[in-house]
C-alpha cells in the first residue's frame, strides 16, 4: 500500500495535483491512498515550504507545482 | 510542422508581449488601442443594466491590462524559483527584512504557496520579522496590484502605495521580531529544516514556457470569477453612493483613519480594492484615503489573519493588525501633507 500526500490550502492548483495523483493511481492499477493535508502546522513540522506538495512514502517528490500524471507514474513505478 | 509544445510556447510570449503593447500604447500615443466603451451618467441606466455597462467600460479598457498582468503572473510562477528566491534571506540580518520586501511581490501571485513559504521563512533561519514583512507586503504590493493601481488610478498612487507598504512591512516585521511573544514563536519552531524534493526536474526554457501558459490559466480560475463579481458589486457604490457621505467620512483626517479601518472587515477578493477605490474616488474620496485603504485592507486581511494564526498565535496577528492599520494611517497622513492629489 502505497502512501500518497498531497499539501495544499484548497486552490485550484492543489485541487488539480490530487486529481493527477488519483489518476496516476488509477493508470498503474496500484494499491495507494491518497490524502490531501490542509494543515499548516503539520505542513511546517514537515518541513514543507511551498504549495503544492507532494510527497509519496515519506518522501517529498515534488513542491511548488503541479506535477503531470506521467510524472507521477514514474514516481510510483520507481519505488515498486 | 512544430509540435504542440512549441506553438504553446511562442503562444505564451506573443500573449505576454501583446499585453504589454495594448497597456503601452496609451501611454506614448495618449490614445487607447481600441475603442473604450463608455456609458456616461452611470445612474442614469436601470439598476439592472448597471452592472453590466460598468463591467463592459472595464473590459474594453483594461482587457490588455489583465491580459499582461495574468499572463506576466504565469511567467513569474513557472520561472522563478521560490525556493532558491527564499533562500537569500534565510538569515538573521538586516537584509533579510529587505530582501524579504524586495521579493515578497514576485514570490506568489497565486495565494496557494503564502502561508507555507511564511511558515518557512520562520522555520528555517530568518524568523518572524522578515517572515512578517513578507506577508504584508505580498498582497498590497504584488505586481497585479500595483499594475491596476498605476492604470486604473494613477502612476503616482501605484508608487506611493509600493514605497509605503514597502517601509510599513519591513517596520512592521522589525518591531514584532523584538516582542517577547514574537521571539517566543521562534523558539517554537528552533530545528525545523526545509525538506528538499528528492529528484529536482530540470525543465528547458520551452517547458517553462508552456507551463507559463497553464499558470496564467489556473491564476485566471482562481482570480477572474470573484473579480468579475466583485466589480459587479463595486459598479453600484459607483452609481449609487451619496456623495454628500464619501464627502464627509472619506476626507480629511477622518477619511484617512477611517480609510485605514475599513479595508480590513470588507475583505474584498484580489484586485477588487483597486476598483472599488477608484469607484470611491469618483464619489469623492481623498487620495490620502485613498491610499490608507490601499494598504490597509489587503495587508491586515483576515484569512490571512486565521491562516497564520495556527503558526505564530493571535497575540503575534493582532500585534501586527493594530500595527498594519496604524501605519497604513500614518502613511494617508503623509501623503495628505506631502502630495494630496493624485
Amino acid at each position: 500500500m502505497v502512501k500518497i500526500e498531497v499539501f495544499g490550502v484548497g486552490c485550484p492548483k492543489c485541487k488539480k495535483t490530487e486529481e493527477n495523483c488519483k489518476q496516476a493511481v488509477k493508470e498503474l492499477g496500484i494499491k495507494a491512498e491518497v490524502t490531501h493535508v490542509y494543515d499548516q502546522m503539520e505542513m511546517l513540522k514537515r518541513g514543507i515550504t511551498d504549495n503544492p506538495s507532494v510527497v509519496i512514502d515519506g518522501k517529498l517528490v515534488v513542491s511548488g507545482r503541479v506535477p503531470e500524471v506521467q510524472e507521477i507514474k514514474k514516481w510510483l513505478s520507481v519505488r515498486k | 510542422m512544430p509540435s504542440r509544445n512549441t506553438i504553446l510556447a511562442v503562444l505564451a510570449w506573443v500573449l505576454l508581449f501583446f499585453g504589454l503593447f495594448v497597456v503601452a500604447y496609451p501611454r506614448v500615443t495618449g490614445t487607447p488601442l481600441f475603442p473604450v466603451y463608455d456609458y456616461g451618467d452611470l445612474s442614469s441606466y436601470n439598476p439592472i443594466l448597471v452592472p453590466f455597462v460598468y463591467l463592459a467600460n472595464y473590459l474594453t479598457r483594461a482587457w490588455g491590462a489583465f491580459l499582461f498582468a495574468f499572463m506576466l503572473g504565469g511567467v513569474i510562477e513557472a520561472f522563478i524559483p521560490r525556493q532558491k528566491m527564499t533562500n537569500y534571506f534565510s538569515s538573521k540580518s538586516a537584509k533579510s527584512y529587505f530582501l524579504a520586501a524586495l521579493f515578497a511581490p514576485v514570490l506568489t501571485v497565486c495565494s496557494c504557496a503564502m502561508i507555507p513559504i511564511f511558515g518557512g521563512i520562520i522555520a528555517t533561519g530568518a524568523g518572524i520579522g522578515p517572515a512578517l514583512t513578507f506577508l504584508l507586503m505580498a498582497p498590497a504590493a504584488n505586481f497585479l496590484a500595483i499594475l491596476f493601481t498605476s492604470e486604473l488610478i494613477s502612476p503616482l498612487m501605484a508608487a506611493a502605495r509600493f514605497g509605503s507598504a514597502f517601509v510599513i512591512a519591513i517596520l512592521i516585521g522589525f518591531i514584532v521580531a523584538k516582542t517577547r511573544w514574537g521571539r517566543a514563536v521562534e523558539e517554537k519552531f528552533a530545528g525545523i529544516s526545509a525538506a528538499k524534493a528528492a529528484e529536482v526536474v530540470k525543465m528547458d526554457f520551452r517547458e517553462k514556457s508552456v507551463n507559463s501558459l497553464k499558470e496564467a490559466y489556473a491564476l485566471v480560475r482562481t482570480v477572474l470569477p470573484y473579480l468579475l463579481i466583485g466589480v459587479a458589486a463595486v459598479s453600484f457604490i459607483d452609481a449609487y453612493m451619496p456623495r454628500d457621505v464619501v464627502g464627509t467620512y472619506l476626507t480629511g483626517p477622518l477619511g484617512v483613519l477611517l480609510g485605514a479601518v475599513i479595508g480590513v472587515p470588507l475583505y474584498t477578493p484580489t484586485l477588487v480594492e483597486v476598483f472599488l477605490t477608484k469607484a470611491l474616488l469618483n464619489a469623492g474620496m481623498a487620495p490620502s484615503a485613498a491610499l490608507a485603504f490601499l494598504l490597509g485592507g489587503p495587508m491586515i486581511s483576515i484569512p490571512s489573519m486565521i491562516g497564520v494564526s495556527r503558526i505564530i498565535g493571535w497575540k503575534t496577528v493582532l500585534t501586527y493588525a493594530l500595527l498594519g492599520v496604524l501605519w497604513a494611517a500614518v502613511a494617508g497622513f503623509i501623503y495628505m501633507t506631502f502630495i494630496g492629489g493624485l
